[in-house]
């Protein structure tokens, strides 16, 4: 299940005063199980790049092929395709409509075609997938939810579909540090499971620490991919990235000259290994 | 889905008619509607087209998005002008058919009404694709503001049309995104008969309503939290200012009008 984008340029309202090149000849691949993480700045391309993996925009020009399937305007392929890759959309709380969370969440399924008793295990799995206890919240009204359990029980509906690729737009955007933590847990289990993951956010310390590869955007063009430590190492000082926190600080203590910590730790625990390795190898 | 659709027509360029006082445009589109209406002469009718010319020259607009405006009326403008030809029975008579029959006056009747309801368009446009939707507005609350002594509701009405205009493409865009959002989880909205289509969009309307009321109610307590109320003794950011080509564009049109009621006694040709 991979996908491979050759080429890929987007461009909105194509011959008009308002024209805006938003994606601008990308190219790269994503294998079967791999964690990528999508960066850059508001406006760089991330939100048009996304949408054309599941062929909801139409590449203006250049490739996108999904596990064989190239996007085009097919229909019959476009819903495979869009039964292959489910797309988590920013602020997803916001489309949800129905009476029921547990309903709400079969949404996606029953536009499959999967049969009722499969909808209900599927639906079951994706609501306690997404932290949520399913007795309590299935019948409630999603309206009923806090802000962050609406947002799960969004993602729910994009589970519930059982896709190989998920892609998440900004999915930590605007909740709180809890709901976040809460999420990326959520996202994490997901990944253990073997789906591959794209994830778009501008969290730089999480996406340091989950990602296995980094694609970075700046005005509609792939500026750099490589791994976290390849990205935020003091060599890429020029993408102009926020680098995560302990970034940082490896950074500063390796200034002091009496510190040499590698690039590349992005976690916590590892961190303080690496430190206390350090200082033991000092005294 | 509404990616190609730009709301209004508004087309951003610099010119002499785009810096224009809105409502100088205004009172200038209502008053040569009016002398469109009284032309009884040939010279009256190339003087009419000469000012249009000169103020699309000025505007700089493409005359594609001109003619763009006429493409959705020509089943009635096809159909005035058959009306015209064939029921004028003045005149010499060209050609005759059973009970039809065409003369020269009609047919030049035709034309000539024709060539009005063109100009009439064309006129029109400029002033929609020169002046944004939010400063027609302005204008419009400004010329109507006299009607306050009788308690005419002229601020309320401009404020409801600026919320009203600025929430179309926000309302625009965030149907795309529930429709992407919807047809991500395997909704469609173009296919099946048109029932289906019908149920397809009751989602669709639903997650609308849903988040048009909330932000009315955003709106409306982030307008009170900044001390609105009303209309009494609020100020403009940008008040209207009348400038040298609002002056011109006046002059130039008390010229054209005194022309036209010239021509319409006084038969040059
Ligand atoms: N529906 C749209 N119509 C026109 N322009 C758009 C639309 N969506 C995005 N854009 C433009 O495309 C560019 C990229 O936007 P987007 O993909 O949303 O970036 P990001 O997700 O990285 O913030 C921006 O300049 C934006 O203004
Ligand atoms: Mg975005």
């Amino acid at each position: 299940m991979s996908i491979k984008v050759e080429n890929l340029s987007y461009v909105y309202m194509q011959g008009t005063p308002f024209e805006t090149v938003a994606v601008d000849n990308v190219s790269f691949e994503i294998n079967q199980g791999e964690f990528v993480a999508v960066i850059g700045h508001t406006g760089s391309g991330k939100s048009t790049l996304i949408q054309q993996l599941n062929g909801l925009l139409i590449p203006t020009s250049g490739r996108v092929e999904v596990d064989g399937y190239e996007i085009s305007t097919s229909k019959k392929d476009l819903k495979e395709i869009r039964s292959k890759v489910g797309l988590v959309f920013q602020y997803p709380e916001y489309q949800l409509f129905e009476e029921t969370v547990a309903k709400d969440v079969a949404f996606g399924p029953k536009n499959q075609g999967v049969s009722e008793e499969e909808t209900n295990i599927r639906v079951k799995e994706a609501i306690t997938d997404m932290g949520l206890d399913y007795d309590e919240v299935a019948e409630m009204s999603p309206f009923e939810l806090s802000g962050g359990q609406k947002r799960r029980v969004a993602i729910a509906g994009v589970l519930a579909m059982n896709p190989d690729i998920i892609v998440f737009d900004e999915p930590t955007a605007g909740l709180d540090p809890r709901g976040r933590e809460l999420l990326f847990e959520c996202i994490e289990e997901v990944r253990k499971k073997g789906k591959t993951i794209i994830l778009v956010s501008h969290s730089m310390d999480d996406v340091a620490r989950l990602a296995d590869r980094i694609l970075v955007m700046s005005e509609g063009k792939l500026i750099f991919q490589g791994t976290p430590a390849e990205v935020f190492s003091e060599q890429n000082v020029k993408l102009e990235l926020n680098a995560p926190q302990l970034a940082l600080l490896a950074r500063k203590l390796n200034k002091t000259g009496k510190f040499n910590i590698p690039n590349g730790v992005f976690d916590v625990e590892g961190m303080k290994n690496v430190i206390l390795k350090e200082l033991g190898g000092k005294n | 889905m509404f990616k190609d659709v730009t709301f209004g027509q508004y087309y951003p360029s610099d010119s002499v008619v785009h810096r224009m006082d809105p409502r100088f445009k205004l009172v200038i589109a209502f008053a040569f509607i009016i002398v469109l209406f009284m032309i009884n002469s040939f010279a009256g009718y190339i003087t009419a087209g000469l000012f249009v010319f000169v103020c699309v020259a000025a505007a700089k607009v493409p005359v594609k998005l001109l003619f763009k405006n006429i493409k959705p009326l020509w089943f009635i403008l096809l159909f005035m002008f058959v009306i015209n030809v064939f029921f004028t029975r003045s005149g010499n008579v060209l050609f005759s058919f059973w009970i039809l029959k065409i003369t020269d006056e009609g047919l030049i009747k035709a034309v000539l009404m024709l060539i009005r309801i063109v100009m009439l368009i064309f006129f029109t446009g400029l002033l929609t694709l020169t002046t944004t939707p939010i400063s027609l507005t302005v204008g419009i609350e400004s010329l109507l503001s006299p009607l306050k002594k009788i308690k005419f509701p002229a601020h309320e009405l401009a404020m409801m049309m600026t919320i009203a205009l600025r929430f179309i493409p926000t309302l625009m865009e965030e149907t795309d995104k529930i429709m992407k959002a919807q047809m991500a989880r395997g909704a469609s909205f173009d296919t099946g008969n048109l029932y289906q289509k019908a149920k397809s969009m009751i989602p669709l309307l639903i997650t609308l309503f849903v988040s048009a009321f909330r932000r009315a109610d955003e709106l409306a307590l982030a307008m009170t939290a900044r001390c609105y109320n009303g209309g009494e003794g609020r100020t403009r950011m940008n008040p209207l200012k009348v400038s040298g080509v609002d002056y011109a564009g006046a002059v130039m049109t008390v010229l054209f009008i005194a022309a036209m009621i010239m021509f319409n006694y006084v038969h040059v040709i």
